[in-house]
């Protein structure tokens, strides 16, 4: 019989607690300027750690979804997105604004990332068991090739080089290697230290890298005082209104799925790709740029609906698509839960919850954006260096309470140098962090498969047709797609030469 | 404003340059442990690998950077180096940080973050005042009073 036990814990008043003030938090950080989904994630962290495990992850998905939303207040209202994500939504947002129409963009920007927050559950609900059905079939091999494509594909579509991307990918899966060595029980790369025989911690690292080096990054640019805003007040739409829209709506929502359910490219990629295929097929398509709702709601029904897809790859396959999914990823790992492929059949009662407390977010959103929107001045009244002082506050805490040892704030300090000095560099900080999740996976599968294959590495891409066409790709990938252009140049270059 | 590459290939000679020290150690360390040699399984294995490639693409990438800069193309995109003060900033996070570790969370704090403020620029008393006391004491009574959540003590079950 269906087992309904998850919904008591989704509807548990601790949970129901947490997916609001955890909205609530999500709207405001996304809405501030400099501060967005990663940076919001890791400032929160610790306030989960001596919570239960749905109602903590309840918080990090609040966050997380209403941060994605929040970005869009600030980019209708001072032509500055709150998060990267919502840098589409400025390109019909703010004129509307300029025009006296920001209570309506606030209202069309406001249900378009509900409607596409919700079909992304449903998408989410649908998708995730049956994948993860399929992904009982794997073994060893199909896990380690999985984890390689995952990685390549992050490294291929992250922002810089491919190769810095890769070598970044490398980078994260050596330190998840540091400390003792599963097997052996022999300390690897550990220099006598004994605070590195534990490894490092994921969430600490991961905290430096993002929160920290972002704050030093906000601090280090130099930033005039805050916009001012007028008073603004969210009007939602008239089903009137949407008459000749909806269409728009719901192929934004999926485009925003689709692309959200591959790893590495992410709510803004969603959002641009969603607006461009909306201007090409409205029929107000002069009014693009200029504060058409059909902008509005293609950027933001796009960008919202990768939140609830990007959890596919995640609660299916145990593969985090990108930072924020990785970052609800260690948090599991945090409260007992184990990534990998048997993460829905093994813990099947919270992923269940996590489906239901994804759809209660995306409503207790449309709630909370109505006092946020209202309070926006007051909030970009906060001078930026303090809320940049506020995260290196909230990050030391964050990283010393994770496993209760203060070595691990220092730990985030220096990831968070280097996270800034990567940054400088134009390395990608996300293949990293990917890497460092996976790590331990990969090196498990990577070895069990290498007894079970008699050492024969090369064995891998034919020890079944899933891992033959999982190679086949990160083959395409890695030597196809940068060789191509460089072998269609080659005749060129001949009749150069002659 | 023309961007210069010289902070992209300082970062990127970095990187390379820490791959290699790990590298040099993989080889030089008695790692792991012996493991499965029969079926080519070491703890040595996989580490080696990876940094083979974190160094082989950082070396790739260095070369392609320098090239680029032969034929003076522009840098990719990528955040321009800080202030000053912000590797005060930093400086002062790292001595936080390392004082949290043997002095507790609380004294560090109320000593390094009214400074950290001052220096990214808050001269207003008031507002000075009121993130001290909200970032330092009122984060510290927050988690280790109200959620329990205990932070670092200077001398196990007092105060500070």
């Amino acid at each position: 019989m269906f087992d309904v036990a998850f919904l008591g814990e989704a509807f548990a008043p601790a949970t129901l607690f947490a997916i609001v003030i955890g909205t609530t938090l999500g709207v405001v950080i996304g809405a501030l300027p400099g501060l967005g989904s990663v940076v919001g994630l890791s400032i929160c962290l610790p306030f989960t750690f001596g919570m239960e495990t749905v109602p903590s992850l309840a918080l990090l998905l609040g966050v997380y979804c209403g941060s994605v939303y929040g970005g869009s207040i600030s980019a209708i209202l001072i032509n500055s997105p709150g998060t990267p994500q919502s840098a589409a939504t400025m390109l019909d947002g703010y004129p509307m604004a300029q025009r006296g129409e920001s209570g309506a963009a606030l209202g069309w920007a406001t249900a378009a990332s509900v409607v596409g927050g919700l079909i992304s559950c449903v998408v989410l609900i649908l998708a995730a068991p049956q994948l993860a059905r399929f992904a009982t079939r794997f073994g060893s091999v199909e896990v380690f090739a999985l984890i390689l494509l995952a990685l390549t594909c992050i490294a291929a579509v992250s922002r810089g080089s491919m190769v810095k991307g890769l070598a970044m990918g490398a980078a994260g899966l050596f330190v998840a290697l540091i400390g003792t060595d599963p097997v052996t029980g022999g300390a690897r790369f550990t220099f006598g230290i004994e605070f590195l025989t534990a490894g490092l911690d994921l969430i600490s690292v991961v905290i430096g890298l993002f929160a920290l080096s972002e704050a030093f990054s906000r601090l280090a640019q130099r930033h005039d005082g805050a916009p001012s805003v007028a008073h603004a007040r969210l009007v939602l739409p008239r089903l009137s209104a949407w008459k000749g829209r909806v269409f728009n709506l719901v192929r934004s929502s999926f485009i925003g799925c689709l692309i959200g359910a591959l790893p590495g490219t992410g709510a803004a990629t969603a959002a641009f790709i969603s607006y461009a295929s909306a201007k090409q097929a409205s029929p107000r398509r002069e009014n693009f740029g200029k504060g058409e709702p059909d902008g509005l709601i293609a950027a933001e029904s796009a960008n919202n609906a990768v939140t609830g897809s990007a959890m596919i790859p995640t609660l299916a396959l145990g593969i985090p698509g990108d930072v924020v999914t990785a970052i609800l990823l260690s948090a599991m790992v945090v409260h007992g839960i184990t990534p990998g492929v048997r993460l829905m059949t093994e813990h099947l009662d919270v992923v269940n919850a996590i489906f239901v407390v994804l759809i209660l977010v995306n409503i207790v959103m449309l709630a909370v954006a109505f006092p946020i929107v209202r309070a926006f001045g007051k909030l970009l009244s906060i001078p930026e260096p303090i809320i940049m002082v506020g995260v290196i506050a909230f990050s030391l805490i964050g990283a010393i309470t994770v496993r209760g040892n203060p070595l691990d704030g220092v730990v985030a300090v220096l990831f968070g140098i280097a996270g800034y000095a990567f940054r400088i560099g134009g390395f990608p900080l996300a293949p990293f962090v990917i890497g460092l999740v996976l790590g331990p996976q990969f090196e498990q599968n990577l070895r069990r498969g290498l007894l079970l294959n008699d050492g024969d590495i090369l064995s891998f891409p034919t020890a079944s047709w899933i891992s033959a066409v999982i190679f086949a790709v990160i083959f395409i990938l890695t030597v196809a797609v940068p060789v191509a252009p460089l072998l269609a140049r080659l005749p060129k270059l001949g009749r150069q030469s002659r | 404003m023309t961007r210069s590459r010289a902070p992209q290939l300082a970062v990127s000679f970095g990187f390379t340059l820490l791959g290699l020290v790990f590298l040099v150690a993989a080889f030089a360390g008695k790692g792991g442990g012996q493991g499965n040699l029969a079926a080519g399984d070491t703890p040595d294995a996989l580490p080696r690998i990876l940094l083979f490639a974190w160094v082989g693409l950082c070396v790739a990438d260095l070369l392609r950077q320098v090239l680029a800069m032969r034929a003076d193309d522009a840098p990719p995109e990528a955040d321009e180096p800080g202030t000053p003060v912000v590797l005060m900033v930093m400086a002062l996070s790292l001595v936080l940080a390392i004082s949290i570790v043997f002095a507790g969370y609380l004294l560090p704090i109320l000593i390094c973050l009214p400074l950290i403020l001052f220096m990214t620029g808050t001269r207003s008393p008031l507002a000075l005042a009121l993130a001290f006391l909200v970032l330092g004491p009122g984060l510290w009574f927050l988690f280790h009073h109200l959620l329990q959540i205990r932070l670092p003590v200077l001398l196990s079950g007092g105060v500070l």
